[in-house]
């Protein structure tokens, strides 16, 4: 006869061989106090948070706003080549800012605790094809909570990429770095399209394709952003209409390929782990964050190339933190990496180059099927 | 104006035409209302009147209406309620007064009376409240005023002196000593050259608190005036039952000053949900998410650990526990996550 003590020892004993995925040999009191050394890390920042950090974004929004007017003013006389590429690097800058450092961690409400109704996650609306609403969704929640769970969390190949082995191989893989240099260029609407999909998907008894839904419902998001850069502000520059055009169409090409490259970098080099729905069953918190460290990489750089990657070279904190604000990770950082020395954890970074490197590499040894693979002796 | 913004919003999508225009000045948001502080009059040590000029012309206020002043405090945005004290105006206006006294606390009224000074940016809420002198009213008005609780019946008794046919009036002003009374010298000459004006002086410190007795005496004909009471809970309480007995409640006007949030340590409160309608009973230990949701609310959320931000709706009244922390907090309209916030004492959610 079984008990229900008995079921519960059943359970649990079932529970930690899966959950060893993530714990590795750490003990349970381990875990927790790791749980707790990052809690304490957390509480620290919130307690420090004043006018200084205030001060820090709201001088980034100002530089943006002004490189924003300064690029748009700049391309009114395009026709001009010099002014067209300071203007494209100015616009794209502005944009490159606004996604990042501001919109990104905005919408995770980094700065809610400001209280400012201005740079609140409620509020703000950025300068990219996917609403706010929609990315919130599937990224604060979605991708963060489920981080780098197969099946759970969409980033994880977004659908169309497999990025590692655990993922199935499918005949599209095959030219999966083609396709992914397209993401790349387009990725602003790659993912709103993705997104925007997979909610139609969800609506089962709404009438017609989701597809054709989907493409609808992108239309509302997409609009205002294609009349101000492909119609309006080229409309203004009046003899400059033509080469203002292709500008911002460049700039948001640039803009695409480095969020896309950052973001690439976070989560797809060599040495980053992804788990299954049943390995996370039950996770603790102690788990949640150990998932989140071996689920992501850090890129090294300078304080201006973290500015620029909104931060998210620090994606081991700002997943440990996502809505602790992004001035604070490189001093977190080294907080982080000391815990994982001391309980023998991984701790991926390294430069663009090298993380940049890893992420194509592997797009390109995954397009094969894993027999193939083994047979050439390509490792991922 | 309008037309031109929304022309402008297309170019400035997904950010507003506000947004650009705060970079040259902040006064010139157009969403909001902002204020600029003109000049500041101390009355006593703990004690200012703040004269702001509003980035708009406001539309005219009533006599004993209350605006919401926001400041940032290290970086995070605190806001109060203040009455208007100055005379209410006939047309549009962009002056106002508020009379401040510093609580000590080292919230907004501190700041205001102690570190504020002229030029400094004001976030304003517009004029609100029924608090109100009633048209073509009463023959005889009765105020009685507890301590900063005189500042909305000064701005009555600023209006009526320019009105042409005012009413009797008889202010009994009640505050700890006689130092702690604003407008004190004002308030005399009134009752000097204003004959329907009679000023009644009252130092809790030396008297006692007024009671019923006490009130009699003074205005032996209290019962035939309309009463218009301002101050402190205890007092209101008091002043509220006195004429609850003598069945004249419809002739009592009350302005709960400060409304007090009774937080006990550990304990929940009511929810109420204004936008649905509903309310449900709120521990001390449970996310307000899911009170909602057993209340059959539609409550935004996401990850449900707070990480997410999803589930974030604005907090009306109240006061919020943080089940990580502990930490009580909460403002009104205070955009909350309800996810891993619990009630502290009754709230209001708009959701
Ligand atoms: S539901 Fe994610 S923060 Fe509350």
């Amino acid at each position: 006869m079984i008990t229900a003590t008995d079921e519960l020892m059943i359970d649990l004993t079932d529970d930690r061989e899966l959950h060893a995925a993530i714990t590795r040999d750490l003990t349970a009191e381990q875990v927790d106090e790791i749980g707790r050394r990052l809690d304490a890390i957390r509480a620290d920042i919130e307690s420090d948070l004043g006018e200084d950090d205030a001060a820090y974004i709201r001088r980034l929004i100002r530089i943006h706003r002004y490189l924003e007017i300064s690029g748009r003013a700049t391309l009114m006389a395009s026709i001009l080549p010099p002014a067209w590429f300071a203007g494209t690097g100015l616009l794209a800058t502005a944009k490159i800012l606004e996604n990042m450092e501001l919109g990104h961690n905005i919408m995770h409400g980094q700065w809610d605790w400001m209280r400012d109704p201005a740079i609140h996650s409620s509020t703000w609306e950025w300068d990219n094809a996917i609403s706010a609403v929609d990315w919130k969704q599937s990224h604060n929640d979605m991708h963060h909570m489920w981080t780098n769970v197969i099946g759970k969390d969409k980033d994880v190949g977004y659908g169309r990429l497999r990025v590692t082995s655990d993922q199935e191989w499918r005949k599209d893989h095959l030219f999966q770095v083609g396709t992914n240099v397209l993401i790349a260029l387009f990725f602003e609407y790659g993912i709103s399209m993705y997104d925007a999909t997979l909610e139609e998907i969800k609506k089962t008894d709404a009438p017609g394709h989701p597809r054709i839904r989907a493409l609808r419902s992108l239309w509302g998001k997409v609009k205002p952003q294609v009349i101000k850069d492909y119609v309006a502000f080229p409309l203004l520059s009046g003899i400059s209409a033509p080469t203002t055009l292709t500008a911002n169409f460049t700039a948001n090409v640039i803009r695409n390929v480095w969020t896309h490259t950052i973001i690439f970098c976070g989560h797809f080099p060599d040495d980053v782990e992804y788990f299954t729905e049943e390995e996370i069953e039950g996770e603790s918190k102690g788990e949640w964050y150990l998932r989140q460290l071996m689920g992501s990489a850090n890129i090294e750089g300078s304080p201006l190339f973290h500015t620029m990657s909104g931060n998210l070279s620090h994606q081991i904190e700002h997943h440990l933190f996502p809505d602790l604000p992004s001035n604070r990770y490189a001093e977190i950082a080294p907080q982080v990496r000391e815990i994982c020395l001391e309980f023998g954890l991984p701790y991926t970074t390294g430069p663009l180059g090298k993380q940049s490197f890893e992420v194509w590499r592997s797009l390109a040894a995954l397009s094969l099927p894993d027999d193939v693979r083994e047979r050439l002796r390509i490792a991922s | 104006m309008t037309r031109i913004l929304s022309l402008a919003q297309r170019l400035t999508s997904p950010l507003l035409p506000d947004d650009y225009l705060t970079l040259i000045d902040p006064l010139l948001a157009q969403n909001s209302l902002r204020g600029r502080i003109v000049s500041i009059e101390s009355h006593t040590t703990r004690s200012s009147t703040i004269v702001i000029h509003t980035a708009r012309p406001v539309p005219p206020f009533q006599a004993g209406q209350h605006i919401g002043v926001g400041v940032d405090l290290n970086a995070v945005r605190h806001w109060r309620t203040f009455s208007l004290s100055g005379a209410a105006p006939l047309r549009p206006t962009q002056t106002l007064h508020v009379t401040v006294k510093a609580t000590g606390s080292g919230g907004v009224s501190d700041h205001l009376v102690n570190h504020a000074k002229p030029g400094d940016i004001l976030f304003l809420e517009p004029p609100t409240g029924e608090f109100t002198l009633t048209e073509g009213g009463a023959e005889s008005l009765l105020m009685i005023a507890g301590g900063s609780g005189i500042t909305p019946l000064l701005s009555m008794i600023r209006t009526l002196t320019v009105t042409d046919t005012p009413p009797y009036v008889h202010l009994i002003y009640s505050a700890t000593t006689r130092d702690d009374m604003v407008a004190l010298a004002e308030l005399r000459d009134y009752a000097n050259t204003m004959p329907w004006f009679k000023l009644t002086r009252w130092e809790s410190t030396v008297q006692g608190r007024i009671d019923q007795s006490a009130l009699a005496q003074i205005e032996p004909d209290w019962k035939d005036a309309v009463a218009y009471v301002c101050g402190p809970a205890a007092m209101l309480t008091a002043v509220d039952g006195w004429w609850r007995e003598a069945r004249l409640s419809d002739q009592l006007k009350i302005e709960q000053f400060q409304t007090q949030l009774v937080v006990v340590d550990g304990e929940g409160g009511t929810a109420t949900f204004s936008a649905s309608s509903r309310t449900s009973d709120a521990p001390a230990n449970e996310p307000l998410l899911t009170v909602g949701e057993a209340a059959g609310v539609l409550m935004p959320s996401g990850c449900r650990i707070g990480i997410c931000h999803t589930c974030v709706v604005p907090l009306k009244s109240g006061k919020v526990r943080d089940l990580r922390t502990g930490r009580v907090h909460g403002e009104p309209d205070e955009p909350i996550q309800t996810c891993i916030n619990a009630a502290a004492c009754d709230v209001e959610l708009d959701v």
